[in-house]
């Protein structure tokens, strides 16, 4: 018995040690391969929006570019979206609601807690700017629920009219305000070499920042023409390098190429998913709207592999509709957008010219005509065309594109926007901002084939796929040719 | 901690070598007094001690003992016998068979060895020759079709592809949750990981790592199925355990055993292709990918390229045995080697097991046992996928142009189109190279206090390292954005497990009996996955990974330790009723501290009835057991699953991001709960001639920790909380029957047949729906409140639904074409990925010296979704796009009337099917009736052998004591009625929860060997 009672003891003693050493063991739950949050500085969040939000702006034209015309699909590819099956741009909603934004927004509040107004402002300006993007795809979207965590994991959806009148207004107007706020004394409270845009130069940021609200006031111009005098006051703050070398904009590296680069440039041509379209080659081969009229920049955004012509591909069209088999462009390393280097463009100044132009047309054409003409330029010289080749296109030698200011029309501008914003998704929304007007876009067609019935066009993505399963609050739209409330 | 547990048992041992009394020898031989054979096996025990000893394969024995003890002769089915020594050396006893007192036994948890009569719950024994006999190097293949209520998908034919194991219906939701059992090996768990990596949707059919387990070692095999089985084995086995003991030496002569096998295997099926039309478009001869082109003149070679491509794959094994002992100690060696080439060229796999394992008993109340086994396996895997891949590639090969001319004169690749890469070319230059080392040792002992209490420790580790690496040839269209690529990667794993255990049992009076277990379990498990992967080649041609321009590396750990104390008290009455009743308390690392502590109890309950009936000698009904169990088990998380982290991103232009992932963990996750009620029985008729078993299930996995895929707009992927409730319900039955027994001839037929119902009861919180591999929108798997684990949901072609006299007919649309529902938002059910039931029928008919058996295996039920049949119908190589250029009329009806009041009449409107209607996405490729999506059931021949054991008289003089040949088929014949490959393979991997998608995989292969077995 007395043994018993030992053994009991000694085995309670273990059970004791046992017991200290357990919770040294159990005590191991922590990722070693990872971040703690408070192991996160402003300056490594900055980098990785810059690269998401970039991302979101390749992604979003990756396959929308279809909607535009900008490209049309291979036939086996992505023929389908040209004919406008439905899409839900489920990889923007990747890139910008899963990626960018919340990562934007973590920024901002610790920017805010920290006292660091220019990460603040960038964070703004950047959101916004996905913000943008994203409402003009799909009109209706969660953000002031949205990135609450778990605590809020199917976010209600704002009105697009709320997502203009109120989000972007506060998160643009609070950009320029922080950007214009003095800059801290603490390093680790500046904005610095870890800008892959600007490399801390905050003034760069805040023009960027003013050209923003310019395209965000002349998307409501629409539904208030007043907006355009605002745009064109931002517009006057905004961007003013006309090299294009203070665009707002991501320049790859050789090691980290431009997502053009390995979607478009560098697959085989037989492999490439999309092709130029018609409508953007006839544009700019004499063909189209300005007849025997060759745009310079042909040989800069397209190979044709030394043809001595330039075809684009109909949209909608599959292998065996008539004039497939002629085309013969595509998007190649060679050309402007898709080489390693390339950048992916989020804003520019060409573009800030022509919403200049556009909305000063109405008021001030002398003042339009000469931004138009500053729009066409600064884009060729972007695009690295010769001196000569920019004054043969824009001189007075050239009566359909210097046509003087009284016969400067909405279409002249438009059509030069579109050509100048090449791969970029903001023209789809000015496309639809004027309904495809066959006025202001000459020549548009619907797809061959048009899977939202004969001639009709898309005017919004679909939900994302990945969403209706995880968030009741989605709307039920009936199909894409339902018109967004910024176009209504 | 390890060194110090060494020198622990050095010191036993010594200790122990000196507790050796005096005795005298008693040698004699057992008899069957039926037949007057040796009985080998028999259980010579010392009464009222711990000494025992078994009779060898002659039935001789020899023990050391007092003159007055008493020798107690035991074997299962036969009557004990007991025999005082005196004065006698010799005692030769002969046993008479007693089919009353079926003692069997079976190995359930912790190694712990207990009579069947006194399980309360299913567990399935499976026989070392049963396991051997199939020849399958893979030990989850081998039990194919045996074990009532385990599902067994191997993922296709190539050389060490892994399988998928899993028994009674998904527990969890989680869609990478492991729904695999725990496998144990001599008491200790080892890893049955599928360590799969995806690459851009593709993937390799990597090995699942029971598989590095040599068949040749496994005695017996123990399938655990249900909760109350594996209880005593804590959370990682809460869909159940896989118990394997393995052989040991046996006291008298050293045996030697060589066993050596070939096989010759082929691809069991591939899908038509037409041989009419050949390579190009509109009817047009274009080097296009496609096989729409003019048709084929007379004259014309045609090539499958199935058949050029297949090959007749061989496996060659041998292993060798080596085993003996004396009354204190035995060993027991094995090697092992099995080389296989695969039916897809360039591909292998091989594997070397060699083991050690040793008994000793240094006394009568210490023993010990240890075994060492060490395995090098791995070989050389094809790349296969859904979108590109070896198997992707060959089903879009056209028919007019020979595959096998792929290479131009300077080494290049040869191919007609440049959207397709040829398939051997492919091979040769994308594939994965795996070289697994991995050991795998335990070392116990036991020490038996007095006759009622013993304790027993255990320590174990399984420790590997799987060295992969990756290629891809720049060139390749999967190489297009990477520029040719490598990967290298580091995977090692390291679990050790230690196990004590104290167990008393002690008699009282008459008719009771007890047994009290209390024990404590630590388990370390540490897997790092360190990856490097070079992009952009530097020059083409070279496998290093030096060679390239990026690189990127990362590294994955994940550690954790598990603690558990369990007890379990077991009561029985007069043989007849048996109770059990266990807890078990863990503690895991991976849960937050709060709720990292969980306990979970079970009991079980036995009842032989007809012990109380008298019917023991009952001619036709002798044994009718009822039993039925209650028992919950808990499950932990992965580790670093809790909160949320950031990660850095790979450097861009020098500079380094820092983003927060996209997942974050509950801080407050609890364990997850299995809670499972069993029923079941076990009746034997004709002096157990005819054994039924039947068994009842129902599972309700609660509290499931769950990745809840939240909306993007909340700035997470996942959240990972406890959410959502499934119930399964299992019934299985087995039937084992021996139809004619005598002396020449006997004939077994052995049958089983089950079926699992899962239900989805609830979900997350504000998630209606969580859709498995939505890659293809069209056929997709969605859990939903309601529904069941496996529901398919597509577009089906639309068809009347009003009850008129067209009821069910096809609605066609004004294109003149069959319909699909709109919008394509909504999704409509259209089966389920788990079959209805599986069963097997096998027979053994065993003549003098020939033994013929084979076993069939069935599905009825179970849709599978065929990926890439889409492929063969847009690039008009499938059988099925034969019919072309013709007008047709859609059987079906159309509407004349309103979309409100619809007017059915007969279509009439013509349609042209040509390449546009194959290769347009509308609406061919859209509904399950066309896109691949089938039913495939199946009757499948798994196994036929027949083996002649050469006669005795012939090895008399010799020293061979015995020999047999055999040759064996496995998958011989397959019938069912899916279109494509063998339904079976599956395209996600053995790692997979994904059940059901099929076809981007290596096809699975029949096999047939012929083998040489020797016993010396």
């Amino acid at each position: 018995m007395k043994n018993l009672k030992y053994k009991i003891f000694t085995l309670s003693m273990l059970l004791l040690v046992a017991g200290v050493s357990c919770k040294k063991q159990l005590d191991i739950n922590n990722d070693p391969s990872k971040l703690t949050p408070d192991q996160v500085a402003l300056s490594g969040l900055l980098p990785s929006t810059i690269q998401f939000t970039a991302t979101s702006f390749f992604n979003v034209g990756q396959y929308g570019n279809s909607y535009p015309q900008y490209l049309a699909g291979s036939n086996t590819y992505e023929a389908n979206i040209d004919s406008y099956n439905p899409y839900g741009f489920d990889n923007i909603w990747e890139s910008a609601y899963r990626d960018a934004m919340p990562n934007l927004k973590d920024m901002i509040d610790r920017a805010t807690t920290a006292g660091a107004p220019q990460y603040a402002g960038i964070g703004k300006l950047l959101l916004a700017l996905n913000l943008m993007q994203s409402t003009d795809v799909w009109g209706d979207l969660p953000y002031k629920n949205a990135f609450k965590g778990p605590s809020v994991p199917s976010p209600t959806y704002d009105t697009q009219q709320d997502i203009y009148t109120t989000s972007l207004k506060e998160l643009l107007d609070g950009a320029i305000a922080d950007l214009q706020q003095p800059v801290p004394a603490s390093t680790t409270l500046q904005v610095g070499s870890t800008d892959l845009i600007y490399a801390g130069v905050i003034d760069n940021w805040k023009r960027a920042a003013y050209g923003a609200r310019a395209r965000y006031y002349l998307h409501l111009s629409v539904k208030d023409p007043s907006n355009a005098a605002k745009a064109v006051a931002d517009a006057n703050n905004a961007l003013n390098d006309r090299t294009g070398a203070f665009d707002l904009q991501l320049k790859y590296t050789a090691d980290k190429p431009s997502p053009w680069y390995t979607n478009l440039g560098l697959p085989a041509a037989t492999a490439k998913q999309h092709r130029p379209s018609y409508f953007i080659v006839n544009l700019m081969n004499g063909t189209g709207y300005y007849p025997g009229l060759i745009d310079p920049r042909l040989p800069k955004l397209f190979d044709n592999n030394g043809a001595a012509t330039y075809v684009g591909r109909p949209v909608g069209a599959i292998s065996t509709d008539p004039g497939v088999s002629l085309t013969n462009t595509q998007i190649t390393e060679k050309t402007y957008y898709a080489a390693k280097t390339s950048p992916v463009p989020i804003l520019t100044y060409s573009e800030v010219q022509f919403i200049k132009a556009e909305s000063l047309l109405a008021t001030d054409k002398p003042g339009a005509y000469a931004a138009y003409l500053e729009g066409i330029r600064s884009n060729m010289v972007k695009l690295g065309v010769a001196t000569a080749d920019i004054d043969a296109y824009t001189g007075t030698g050239s009566p359909l594109i210097a046509k003087g200011a009284a016969n400067l029309t909405i279409t002249d501008v438009m059509l030069q926007k579109y050509i100048a914003q090449f791969l970029q998704m903001e023209t789809w929304t000015d496309m639809r901002r004027y309904q495809y007007s066959t006025t202001v876009y000459p020549g548009f067609k619907a797809p061959l084939k048009d899977l939202l019935g004969a001639n009709v066009l898309v005017q919004r993505g679909k939900y994302p796929d990945n969403e209706p399963g995880r968030n009741p609050n989605v709307p039920q739209v009936a199909n894409q040719a339902v018109k967004l409330w910024l176009f209504n | 901690m390890k060194r110090k547990l060494l020198l622990l048992f050095l010191g036993l041992f010594i200790m122990a070598a000196q507790a050796m009394a005096q005795k005298v020898t008693v040698t004699g031989k057992v008899t069957s007094s039926d037949d007057g054979m040796p009985i080998p096996g028999v259980s010579v025990k010392i009464k009222s001690s711990t000494v025992v000893v078994q009779s060898n394969t002659d039935g001789l024995y020899t023990i050391q003992a007092a003159p007055a003890d008493v020798l107690v002769f035991s074997y299962i089915g036969m009557k004990a016998e007991e025999r005082t020594i005196g004065t006698n050396k010799t005692i030769n006893v002969a046993l008479a068979s007693d089919s009353k007192n079926l003692q069997e036994v079976v190995v359930t948890a912790l190694g712990i060895k207990q009579q069947k009569r006194a399980l309360g719950y299913a567990a399935q024994e499976i026989k070392a020759e049963d396991i051997t006999n199939t020849n399958q190097s893979n030990l989850l293949n081998a039990i194919k079709g045996k074990a009532s209520g385990v599902q067994i998908t191997s993922v296709g034919g190539a050389a060490g592809a892994g399988s998928r194991i899993q028994i009674r219906g998904v527990n969890s939701l989680n869609p990478t949750a492991d729904n695999q059992p725990l496998f144990v090996v001599d008491g200790i768990p080892i890893s049955n990981n599928t360590d799969q990596i995806a690459v851009n949707n593709d993937n390799f059919q990597n090995t699942n790592r029971a598989a590095d387990i040599n068949p040749e070692d496994i005695e017996t095999m123990t399938i655990l199925k249900g909760p109350a089985a594996s209880v005593l084995y804590g959370l990682r086995a809460a869909n159940g355990a896989v118990v394997i003991t393995t052989k040991s030496g046996k006291s008298g002569k050293p045996s030697f055993s060589f066993k050596s096998s070939v096989s010759f295997d082929d691809v069991v099926k591939t899908p038509d292709i037409q041989t009419s039309y050949g390579n190009g478009n509109g009817g047009a001869y274009v080097p296009s990918v496609n096989s729409f082109g003019p048709k084929i003149e007379p004259g014309t070679p045609v090539y499958n390229p199935y058949d050029l491509f297949f090959k007749t794959g061989h496996q060659t094994q041998n292993s060798f045995t080596f085993s003996g002992g004396n009354e204190n100690a035995t060993y027991f060696t094995s090697i092992a080697n099995s080389e296989q080439n695969g039916v897809v060229p360039n591909s292998d796999y091989g594997k070397t097991s060699i083991r050690l394992s040793g008994t000793l008993k240094a006394s009568d109340k210490f023993k010990f046992e240890g075994s060492a086994n060490y395995i090098n396996s791995g070989g050389r895997n094809p790349r296969t996928g859904i979108v590109s891949g070896t198997i992707f590639y060959l089903m879009r090969q056209t028919n007019t142009v020979d595959p096998r001319d792929y290479l131009n004169p300077d080494g290049t690749q040869k191919t007609y189109n440049a959207s397709i890469d040829n398939p051997f070319y492919f091979t040769e230059n994308a594939f994965m190279k795996d070289n697994v080392n991995r050991i795998i040792g335990n070392l116990g002992a036991e020490y038996k206090a007095n006759d009622w209490l013993t304790f027993n420790y255990k320590i174990g580790m399984d420790n590997y390292t799987d060295f992969r690496q990756i290629f891809s040839e720049k060139g390749l269209l999967i190489s297009a954005s990477t520029l040719g690529s490598m990967t290298e990667q580091r995977i090692s794993y390291n679990e050790i497990n230690s196990n004590f255990f104290a167990r008393a049992s002690k008699q009282f009076g008459e008719k009771w009996n007890g047994s009290f277990l209390l024990g404590h379990s630590y388990t370390h498990i540490d897997r790092t996955n360190l990856s490097v992967v070079g992009t952009q080649a530097v020059v083409p041609n070279v496998e290093s990974i030096n060679n390239y321009n990026v690189y990127t590396t990362n590294t994955y750990p994940g550690k954790k330790n598990i603690i558990g104390l369990f007890g379990d008290l077991s009561l029985s009455y007069d043989n007849t009723v048996f109770l059990s009743v266990t807890g078990r308390n863990d503690w895991s690392s991976t849960l937050p501290q709060s709720n990292r502590s969980f306990f979970y109890p079970s009991a079980s309950l036995s009842y032989v009835f007809t012990e109380t009936l008298g019917l023991q000698e009952n001619p036709i009904f002798s044994y009718g057991k009822l039993r039925a169990s209650y028992a919950e088990v808990g499950k932990d998380a992965d580790p670093y699953q809790i909160g949320m982290y950031y990660s850095t991103l790979p450097s861009f232009n020098a500079v380094s991001g820092v983003r927060r992932d996209i997942k974050i963990g509950s801080e407050e996750l609890r364990p997850e709960r299995t809670k499972g009620l069993e029923f079941g029985g076990e009746f034997r008729f004709f002096k157990s001639r005819i054994t039924l078993d039947a068994n009842y299930a129902i599972l309700n996995s609660i509290d499931q920790i769950v990745p809840v895929p939240i909306s993007y707009a909340s700035g997470y992927d996942v959240f990972l909380t406890n959410a959502g409730k499934i119930r399964n319900k299992s019934l299985e039955f087995l039937l084992n029957a021996t139809v004619v027994q005598n002396d020449r001839f006997k004939w077994d037929i052995n049958a089983n047949w089950s079926q699992t119902k899962g239900r989805v009861l609830s979900m997350p919180p504000g998630v209606s729906e969580i859709q498995f591999n939505p890659e293809s929108p069209w056929v997709k798997q969605i859990i939903k409140t309601g529904g069941r684990p496996g529901d398919w949901y597509g577009w089906p072609y639309t068809r009347v639904t009003d009850g008129s006299a067209n009821q069910g007919q096809l609605i066609i649309g004004a294109d003149g074409f069959p319909i699909i529902p709109q919008p394509l938002s909504n999704n409509y059910l259209i089966g389920n990925a788990y079959p209805d039931w599986t069963g097997g029928l096998g027979s053994t008919l065993t003549y003098k010296d020939f033994t013929f058996s084979f076993m069939f295996n069935f599905r009825k039920g179970g849709d599978v979704f065929d990926i890439p049949r889409t492929q063969r119908f847009s690039t008009g190589i499938g059988a099925e796009t034969e019919i072309r250029d013709v007008m047709v009329v859609f059987k079906g009806v159309k509407n004349t009337g309103t979309a409100d009041a619809p007017i059915y009449v007969p279509n009439d409107k013509q349609v042209l099917i040509d390449q546009n209607f194959y290769t347009a996405s509308f609406p061919y490729k859209l509904a399950p009736e066309n896109n691949g999506f089938q039913d495939a059931s199946w009757i499948r021949l798994q196994n036929v052998s027949l083996a002649y054991s050469l006669p005795k008289v012939w090895l008399n003089k010799s020293f061979i004591k015995s020999a047999s040949v055999s040759v064996t088929a496995n998958n011989l014949w397959l019938s069912t009625s899916f279109v494509g490959f063998d339904p079976e393979a599956s395209a996600y991997g053995s790692g997979s929860n994904s059940v059901g998608y099929v076809g981007s995989g290596v096809p699975s292969t029949r096999s047939i060997y012929v083998g040489l077995n020797v016993n010396f």
